[in-house]
């Protein structure tokens, strides 16, 4: 069977992991065009690139390619199936990946993301376009990295109701607070920890203000549970404000505090928030694990568990998007 | 605040108002009075509980009230707040007068600030406080959370709460 061509864009962490992964000519995929934020690289027709020579070129001069290849000429030129689109976030504008996902679905190419900007304030729209056009969209590495909860919420729990979902879904804060717990850490000392480790941003206030879980919240509320809900409806309380005493009067009567973001569908409440929660409860997770928990009307209450970020957990989620496409669409 | 009185009256005419005529003179409000006569004890009393809604400072008035009206009270507490849930506050607690918060909540007279436990560092550090409030119902306590994140927000202080179905 011909394998799917890909054009990758973003060739970051997350890219690097995708292109790792998808080496392996088992999966069925290949890489035909990539690009950075700067310039791009597009492998002769009916021949693919060879990803590592790609890296080490940006390694050496800072480009992947030329820049006469720009991203959004790739989207709009290249020949490829599917665009893979794991450039960073920009939880604002959504650009420019909104832009280049829209241009990809216009074409009818389908579109695979781990993107949480274009999905979050984008979502009715692209999911149209891509009804449209007759191509998948598919973004399951947008929330919580490995964690397959919307295949999970799609296919495994087809039908349920969902009553409530809470989620742990910031690894940077739950690793904070697991610290704090720990250690007695202060908040100060628990976030320079992080930093140092490489869990936080640079600037890590999206993080720790609650905006990178809201942000999560949106995408399942829109994508999985039909509502219609911007980053502004969502309550958030970040966790900056959090005393090393706080966590030890928890603990007192066998609770702790996790930073929980909550969706009450029937109430369209959504709400990120520092909450009292029994250490004995499965979404109490440490370090950088993320959790969420779906309290449904058939099946009860389930909990997803796994690692929320990094390159290739991310890629797994990419790559199970990009095997569903392959079984749904694969010789259109 | 809320409180509950279990009293044990004679079982003769009369004694029911003798009860509840002291509870009207302190400025309380009557929230519920139960009193079964199958209950009645051998010796011709009657036992009656009575939940009243009091403002601060008056309990002992109706206590010495009572008394003088020949009720003997068996007991007085807080058993019929049967909802309680915790609390914890971060911020300036002290200097935004947590008199004032906790008054406010008792005042409301659909809840009751029962314990809080408080540690402060520093003088211009954050405090750190866990609450615990009572309130007889559900309803009667999300009035009373409603209100306390009102406050909160006014004093800027970072309130976490419980989560329904986590906690």
């Amino acid at each position: 069977m011909t394998p799917m061509r890909i054009a990758l864009l973003g060739l970051g962490s997350v890219g690097k992991g995708v292109a790792k992964v998808l080496a392996n000519p088992e999966y069925g995929f290949v890489i035909t065009a990539a690009a950075d934020s700067k310039s791009g690289v597009v492998a002769p027709a009916g021949t693919t690139l060879d990803m590592c020579e790609v890296f080490a070129r940006k390694n050496a001069t800072g480009r992947c390619g030329d820049s006469a290849w720009s991203a959004e000429r790739i989207v709009r030129e290249a020949e490829y199936d599917i665009l893979v689109e794991v450039s960073p976030t920009n939880a604002q504008t959504g650009e420019p990946a909104l832009s280049n996902i829209r241009a990809a679905l216009m074409r009818g190419k389908h579109v695979v993301t781990s993107n949480k900007g274009p999905i979050s304030i984008a979502y009715p729209e692209l999911s149209a376009t891509a009804k449209e056009h007759n191509a998948g969209l598919m973004f399951e590495g947008t929330v919580a990295g490995a964690v397959p909860i919307m295949n999970g919420l799609r296919c495994g729990l087809a039908g349920n109701r969902v009553n409530a979902l809470f989620g742990v879904l910031n690894g940077t804060c739950n690793y904070i607070l697991t610290r704090m717990e720990e250690e007695g850490l202060t908040y100060q000392q628990a976030l320079a920890e992080a930093s140092d480790l490489g869990y936080a941003e640079a600037d890590p206030s999206a993080d720790v203000n609650g905006t990178d879980a809201a942000i999560k919240l949106v995408i399942l509320a829109n994508t999985m549970l039909g509502m219609n809900v911007k980053l502004d409806d969502v309550i958030r309380v970040g966790i900056d404000g959090m005393t090393a005493d706080a966590l030890m009067m928890a603990a007192k009567t066998g609770h702790t505090i996790r930073l929980i973001a909550s969706i009450h569908p029937e109430k369209r409440l959504l709400e990120v928030s520092p909450r009292l929660i029994h250490k004995e409860h499965p979404l109490v997770v440490d370090g950088t694990l993320n959790a969420v928990t779906v309290d449904t009307e058939l099946a009860g209450p389930i909990t997803f568990i796994g690692r929320g970020a990094g390159s290739v957990e991310t890629a797994s989620a990419v790559l199970a998007d990009l095997l569903a496409l392959k079984e749904r669409y694969d010789g259109k | 605040m809320q409180i509950s009185l279990k009293l044990e009256l004679s079982d003769k005419p009369g004694q029911l108002l003798a009860a509840i005529k002291p509870v009207s003179d302190s400025g309380a409000n009557i929230i519920s009075i139960m009193h079964q006569r199958d209950a009645a004890a051998s010796d011709g009393t009657l036992i009656v509980d009575i939940v009243v809604s009091l403002p601060q400072g008056r309990l002992g008035q109706l206590e010495a009230a009572l008394r003088s009206n020949g009720i003997e009270i068996i007991r007085i507490g807080t058993d019929h707040l049967t909802c309680t849930k915790t609390f914890i506050l971060i911020g300036h607690i002290l200097h935004t007068d947590l008199t004032d918060t906790i008054n406010r909540i008792d005042k409301a007279n659909v809840a009751e600030v029962t314990e809080l436990h408080i540690v402060m560092p520093g003088i211009t550090q954050p405090s750190t406080a866990k609450l615990t409030i009572k309130a007889a119902g559900s309803a009667e306590m999300d009035q009373a959370c409603k209100l306390l994140m009102e406050i909160a927000e006014e004093k800027e202080l970072l309130i976490i709460d419980e989560e329904g179905g986590l906690a």
